[in-house]
């Protein structure tokens, strides 16, 4: 039964998802075409990837605000790196260890001092976001590299690299989160940290890992930015934080904790970008659109969280039934 | 009689906390700190704006709540209300900026207590489309220049001395203090953020409250965007910069936790100060802009340490009361 209803919950965005695509097909002109579909996917990795790190973090029914300013700070670090000639290999390393580090201060305070999820993130993301600015001293730094380019315009087997890379992640992530131990402690922990620690599941450690991972991610999805423009702007991860909320929460992964996954991320993300693509090609102006997709998230999210509270009523009403 | 101690007890620590972060700036930079015209101008002039908007801030944490959007509906407001300001047409004016704050705190109050959204995404999401209408209706074009009459609001001075938006900051200092410590509905604040539960099942209406609290956050809002408009004689929707950082920084440093239910505007003002002169302290000492935001970050993050060590410190001193 539980499957059942997890199942539909993907499906739900999924037909969102078609439901939208097609009303940009009659309502925008030049929406439906192959580039345009191409451009859709490769727009939604970044943030693809920076959501798998919020989903992780969701599921286990707390959060990381601090993904959008780990984006920038590594978009910013590998294009310093890279103009102080340091090998490519090294700066993403570098960088990678960064996106760890992070989240291993930020698993710690929360997990193993037990400090508020909220404002933990919070100060490590505006410490985050000040740091990157300082070290690229306000301004977006350019940087040239013919790996680093392909790693974010090139293709291989004439789809673009970024894509593979994220399509890579995804699949690694889902058979952790399916397969492994890890992702059934996951899952415990989300339903019930208590629970999950009673019957011998390690929560700290466990919910620590999580925010190395998110951590993680957000790295990855930084180097793809500064693959994809050549540069790294401190504030280019801005909005990434919002955003991929948005779109784990749309994708049906609920703030309770331990229900969702990363299907439906990967299907709120393209919602998200199918969203932003349509109204842009609908021609309508830049500045509307930031209000545009805060109102149809919000409506998302309010249909996301009355559905659960009627879910949760049904399931109320079953149990004194069966009582009965 | 104990809690009331240890509130005093916490409070003076925050003064502390302030006297020491001045008196380390007046002993590194005298001739341009310690000046009284420098002090002046921090507390009557600067001050003010990050004082109101902590105030909001302060109570939506005291309802274990937070509110992000201030700042975005602040800014709106400000923009809405600037052309009939400019044309002298004051009572307009203030009915449309009150109108917004309003509104807007209608939806929040109503999307946290009546669809109980997590306050942090709620409140988020409004910022994002308040942001977003707000550069709608701004669209690239300034609005400046405002008759001397609405001017004289921030730089004229009633009482010698005292400039006049002190004088306002005071009103609704006291105006706030006695709703919250000396009537019910203050009672009833503080007992939702210690416990939501217990609250409703005592027969408080916790909806309610919730509700008038973010709509007394929407008029402060409002307020201070206006009072924003007469001291910069300009509409400019980046004026929002870091005043939500800001206010959640003052808040907590203030000695309002995030669990809610404790610290009062008092510790507010303490914390909006100690956030200021920092912030004038990092001015005068000619230190880049782009250190700022890791800096309050780190104060955020002290905060919350700080405040681990002042609780054990207080265990500690129960106890040693109990033995003797």
């Amino acid at each position: 039964m539980l499957k059942r209803i997890k199942k539909l919950d993907v499906s739900g965005v999924a037909v969102g998802d078609i439901v939208l695509f097609l009303f940009f097909c009659v309502a925008a002109e030049n929406f439906l075409n192959g580039y345009n579909f191409i451009l859709i996917l490769r727009n939604s990795c970044t943030l693809l990837v920076a959501s798998i790190g919020m989903t992780l973090a969701i599921l286990v029914s707390q959060i990381d605000l601090s993904v959008g300013s780990v984006v920038s700070m590594s978009a910013v670090m590998v294009a310093i790196l890279n103009n102080a000639g340091c090998p490519l290999i090294l700066t993403i390393l570098a960088t990678l260890a960064m996106g760890a580090l992070v989240g291993l201060i930020n698993g710690i305070l929360i997990s193993k001092f037990k400090l508020d999820f909220w404002v933990v993130t919070f100060s490590t993301m505006s410490i985050m976001a000040g740091l990157a600015l300082v070290i690229a001293d306000g301004a977006t730094v350019s940087t040239q590299n013919e790996v680093l380019d392909f790693i974010g315009n090139g293709k291989i087997l004439g789809v673009y690299t970024v894509i593979w890379i994220t399509a890579l992640v995804c699949a690694i992530m889902i058979l952790v989160l399916k397969k492994t131990k890890f992702g059934y402690n996951v899952y415990s922990i989300g339903g019930s940290a208590t629970v999950a620690g009673v019957s011998g599941v390690k929560v700290v450690k466990n919910r620590t890992m999580v925010y190395v991972l998110s951590g993680i991610f957000s790295a990855i999805s930084g180097i793809m930015i500064a693959g994809m423009t050549n540069s790294g702007s401190p504030t280019v991860g801005n909005e990434y934080t919002f955003s991929a909320m948005a779109a784990v929460v749309i994708g049906g992964t609920s703030f309770d904790g331990g229900k969702g996954g990363i299907v439906g991320t990967i299907c709120g993300t393209l919602l998200l970008k199918i969203l932003a693509s349509g109204l842009s090609l609908m021609g309508i102006p830049s500045t509307w659109q930031k209000a545009t997709i805060g109102i149809v998230i919000l409506v998302l999210i309010i249909t996301d969280v009355v559905s659960e509270k009627r879910k949760n009523i049904k399931g109320l009403r079953r149990v004194y039934q069966d009582v009965d | 009689m104990l809690t009331k101690k240890q509130n005093l007890i916490d409070l003076l620590s925050r003064v502390a906390i302030l006297v020491v972060v001045v008196a380390v700036l007046a002993i590194i930079k005298t001739e341009s700190f310690w000046t009284v015209e420098n002090i002046r101008q921090v507390v009557f002039q600067q001050a003010p704006y990050t004082i109101l908007m902590a105030f909001g801030m302060s109570l939506a944490i005291i309802s274990k709540g937070i509110d992000i959007s201030m700042a975005s509906v602040m800014v709106l407001s400000s923009y809405l209300s600037a052309k009939f300001f400019q044309q002298g047409n004051y009572i307009l004016g203030i009915l449309v900026a009150a109108g917004i704050g309003v509104g807007f705190g209608i939806s929040n109050g109503l999307l946290i207590s009546k669809i109980k959204i997590e306050p942090y995404i709620a409140t988020f999401s409004i910022d994002f489309i308040a942001l977003g209408l707000a550069y709608v209706v701004c669209n690239g074009k300034y609005i400046y220049g405002f008759p001397a009459g609405f001017r004289s609001l921030t730089n004229g001075s009633l009482i010698f001395g005292f400039p006049n938006i002190a004088l306002i900051t005071m009103a609704v200092f006291v105006l706030l203090y006695i709703l919250t410590r000396k009537t019910t509905y203050g009672r009833g604040l503080y007992s939702i953020g210690h416990n939501k539960e217990v609250a409703r099942l005592s027969g408080m209406k916790v909806d309610q409250i919730l509700l008038s609290v973010y709509v007394i956050n929407g008029v402060l809002a409002a307020l201070t965007g206006v009072l924003y408009l007469s001291r910069l004689n300009a509409a400019d929707p980046s004026i929002k910069g870091s005043l939500t950082m800001d206010s959640i920084a003052a808040a907590l440093i203030g000695g309002i936790p995030f669990g809610g239910g404790k610290g009062s505007v008092l510790n507010t003002v303490v914390g909006a100060l100690i956030i200021i002169f920092i912030r004038n302290g990092m001015n005068i000492m000619n230190i880049s802009t782009n250190w700022q935001s890791a800096v309050v970050g780190f104060v955020i993050l002290f905060s919350i340490l700080y405040e681990i060590l002042l609780k054990k410190l207080m265990i500690a001193l129960g106890k040693k009361k109990e033995y003797m």
